[in-house]
């Protein structure tokens, strides 16, 4: 997995936000600020997220992996928020249930049969609550950074 | 001939491709091949009756005799043996 490819400081977000709506403003913004998305992107993005909801209850936090069709993204990456307060999403496969997240994993995904080593790691990551609790109390752009990477290097096939 | 396992996600960009590689490793782990797929959920009423049974992390709409399981506990990390047990049970695998 090329780690490189996907993660870029530059699309790690520390967010303070109320609503999904102005985050994915946020994260979709830098996404296509920096070209790896169409403007598309973000009405492709909400859309999805009203019919598909991609909130997940983990052990101990809640995070979200909003993501949508390909046909809106230019090169694939990664973008990470970390929430100073965690915001409402509906959860996925689950009509009225609500999960307040704090980690999010926004996925710009073009080949996904290319991509399971990656989808792997970011789920691997959304059910190892230790990794969970550690992003979520990072402070820093880089230091996200290297708990992803280091964790997708321990858990490489 | 092996099992046909159809798995469902409301893109199926990302979700039934970390679950479809999960319920492949785990059942061959226990020594069972099967055939798995994945589709949107909007494409699982149409392809239900060539499965023995549709795993989805989302609601999907009439299909028929397929049974269905609806979870995302291979996303959440919660459940998982639960649903594997129900998986095997659903097949008749042991």
């Amino acid at each position: 997995m090329n780690f490189q490819s996907f993660f870029h400081e530059k699309l790690v977000l520390f967010a303070d936000v109320k609503t999904k709506d102005e985050l994915f403003e946020l994260m979709c913004n830098r996404l296509t600020e920096h070209g790896y998305v169409k403007e598309s992107y973000l009405d492709a993005i909400k859309k999805r997220e009203v019919e598909y909801p991609t909130g997940l209850k983990a052990e101990e936090l809640g995070v979200a992996i909003p993501h949508t069709d390909s046909v809106h993204v230019n090169k694939e990456a990664i973008s990470v928020a970390i929430l100073n307060e965690p915001v409402t999403f509906n959860h996925m496969g689950m009509e009225d249930t609500e999960v307040e997240v704090k980690v999010v994993f926004m996925l710009a995904i073009q080949k996904p049969d290319n991509q399971l080593g990656i989808l792997q790691i970011i789920i691997g990551m959304i059910q190892n609550k230790e990794v969970l609790n550690k992003l979520s109390n990072c402070k820093d752009e880089s230091e996200v950074l290297a708990i992803i990477k280091q964790y997708s290097e321990e858990n490489v096939d | 001939m092996s099992k046909r396992i159809l798995v469902a996600c409301g893109t199926a960009i990302a979700t039934s491709t970390v679950v479809a590689k999960k319920i492949e490793e785990v059942l061959k782990g226990k020594g069972h091949n099967v055939y798995i797929d994945q589709c949107k959920a909007s494409e699982a009423p149409a392809k239900a009756s060539n499965f023995d049974l549709i795993v989805t992390t989302t609601p999907i709409g009439n299909v028929g005799d397929t049974p269905v399981i609806q979870t995302v506990s291979f996303l959440s990390g919660i459940g998982v043996d639960a649903d594997i047990e129900k998986i095997m049970d659903v097949l008749g695998l042991e």
